[in-house]
């Protein structure tokens, strides 16, 4: 337990690293969500609601790209068999890979209420909500990037598997416009879809929100993440070849 | 010493890698765990590190059933020789000492005597991708070192090495050896396991068909009779058992059988006697011996 815990913190320091000297990663993670949530801005008259509602767009970069990046690579160069070999238990490598996620995803949150006190005054008043939305929202993308990348070909194609779904998530996301305000189709596929209950969970943090709403984002949550614990035992692969 | 005791292991789909695999390896002992391709060396590593379990058999040290605690302090390169590519070698060869649970100041001090030692100072930032192969190879080595394990286990460490590589590495297991560490490595480079080993297993379709010192094998392969005559007349070996060479005027002859007086007395009848004496076994011939 204790080895794990410290084998996770090592593999986390180690992809944090990585990815630093990764610049395409880098603009992937750091950048890209940025330039989003500006796009996002110039559209709205309330900065609040659309800042205290990005970091549910930004763990769509920062856990689940990064992530179907980082999983797919060191797969590809067989540090993940090397890791198994006596070294570190998959608990460790999982953890380990999350742990990276989580790192980056709070010190953009961090950002986040720094900006949005900035330009719109405001500032959360229940952090509860929001560290919970946060961490089983990484949990739940941490898992989905390891599926995918076992549906990833190559280093090379994990800049594109992951697209489709990319577009989904952040199409489905009441970023710009509050949920009840969208069809009501889209309502429907939005409240299933696992960034809506970050979101929600954030801005719960913001602007309050009752524990029966809140209740209903974490079950969604929790849905997820037995969800794709499952589609992680169906796709990932340690081993790069086919068998 | 490391002690393993009738594996075995079948593959789903119907395949016996292993049937009945042993063999020990002494502290201080350089071990050459030889076999064809597919033999099953890299089953049985594998199983003794654990990625692999086994559908039967024992894995053994100091009297124990290998745990996982025990791995830890084991030194293993593996088949699949996984690396960091973006990672710089010394960063790389710290950070894998590390997860075996070294400060980051062993680390680093056990990782620039490694790089001295293999050469490697002047890669130290290089990142792995960059390398040649025989340098990556010894990374690999580094990596399987750096904590000082009680035990190396080296899947092929010498395959791809250019012979000056092949001189550092030598080198360096043969000295943990002498520090009393039992090392086990598989090759298939004859020649280097005979020159290197102090004890040889060869495994063959998943048995050990052959295990021992290097010159208990040798004893008890027999001892092949060589001859080399020159400017002798064409047909004297004629009827004597072994094969017969031509090279020039020199004919050479082989054997492990016959009346070697009888032979000795009909070489010297028909030429010039330029050699006669027993040879022993190469490990390439009691490989062949073994396997056959
Ligand atoms: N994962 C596997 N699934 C099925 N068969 C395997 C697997 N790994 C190895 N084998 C088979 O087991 C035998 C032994 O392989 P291996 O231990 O890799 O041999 P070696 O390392 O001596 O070349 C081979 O016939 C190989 O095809
Ligand atoms: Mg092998």
């Amino acid at each position: 337990m204790k080895t794990d815990a410290l084998h996770a913190v090592r593999l986390a320091r180690t992809d944090l690293k990585l990815l630093g000297r990764n610049y395409v990663a880098l603009f992937n993670v750091m950048v890209l969500p940025l330039l989003f949530g500006f796009l996002y801005l110039q559209m709205t008259e309330d900065p609040t609601f659309v800042l205290s509602g990005m970091p549910g767009i930004l763990l769509i970069f920062t856990a689940f790209l990064n992530l179907v990046n980082t999983f797919t690579a060191r797969r590809e160069e067989l540090v993940l068999k090397r890791l198994r070999g006596g070294q570190s238990s998959a608990a460790a490598i999982f953890g380990g890979a999350g742990l990276g996620a989580l790192a980056v995803f709070v010190f953009q949150v961090v950002l986040l209420i720094v900006l949005t006190n900035r330009y719109a005054g405001a500032l959360p008043t229940n952090p509860v909500p929001m560290i919970v939305g946060g961490l089983l929202g990484v949990a739940v993308f941490a898992l989905l990037a390891a599926a995918f990348s076992g549906i990833t070909p190559s280093a090379e194609m994990a800049q594109l598997t992951p697209m489709p779904v990319l577009i989904v998530l952040m199409f489905a996301a009441p970023l710009a416009w509050p949920l009840d305000q969208m069809p009501a189709a889209l309502e429907i596929v939005s409240r299933v879809l696992p960034v809506t209950p970050v979101m929600e969970l954030m801005r719960a943090g913001y602007y309050g929100a009752s524990l029966g709403e809140m209740s209903v984002y974490v079950a969604t949550l929790l849905g997820w993440v037995a969800v794709s614990a499952l589609l992680v035992k169906l796709f990932f692969r340690w081993d790069p070849r086919h068998n | 010493m490391l002690e393993i005791t009738g594996l075995r292991k079948q593959f789903p789909g119907g395949k016996v890698a292993l049937d009945g695999v042993g063999f020990e390896v002494r502290p201080g002992e350089l071990y050459g765990f030889v076999g064809a391709n597919g033999a099953g060396k890299t089953t049985t590593m594998r199983i003794v590190m654990g990625v692999l379990l086994s559908d039967a058999g024992q894995v053994s040290w100091q009297g124990r059933p290998l745990d996982a605690d025990t791995r830890k302090r084991i030194g293993y390169m593996p088949e699949e020789r996984g690396l960091y590519q973006k990672m710089r070698v010394a960063e790389q060869i710290e950070y894998f000492g590390q997860l075996h649970g070294m400060s980051a100041a062993a680390a680093r001090t056990a990782t620039n005597d490694l790089l001295e030692r293999l050469t490697l100072t002047e890669r130290r930032n290089d990142a792995v991708e960059a390398l040649s192969l025989g340098n990556q190879q010894r990374v690999q080595l580094a990596v399987a070192l750096v904590h000082d394990p009680e035990l190396l286990i080296l899947d092929e460490p010498f395959s791809g090495l250019d012979p000056i590589a092949v001189e550092a590495l030598s080198t360096v297991l043969q000295e943990r050896a002498r520090g009393g560490v039992p090392v086990l490595f598989s090759s298939h480079q004859l020649e280097l396991v005979e020159r290197l080993c102090d004890a040889v297993g060869i495994i063959s379709a998943g048995r050990m068909v052959a295990t021992g010192s290097v010159e208990t094998l040798q004893a008890a392969a027999g001892r092949a009779l060589k001859v080399v005559v020159r400017g002798a007349e064409p047909g004297w070996a004629d009827g004597l058992p072994g094969e017969l060479a031509v090279q020039g005027d020199r004919h050479v002859l082989v054997t492990s059988g016959g009346d070697d007086q009888e032979i000795l007395r009909r070489a010297v009848k028909s030429g010039h006697v330029e050699h006669f004496g027993f040879e022993r076994a190469s490990l390439t011939e009691i490989f062949k011996e073994a396997v056959a």
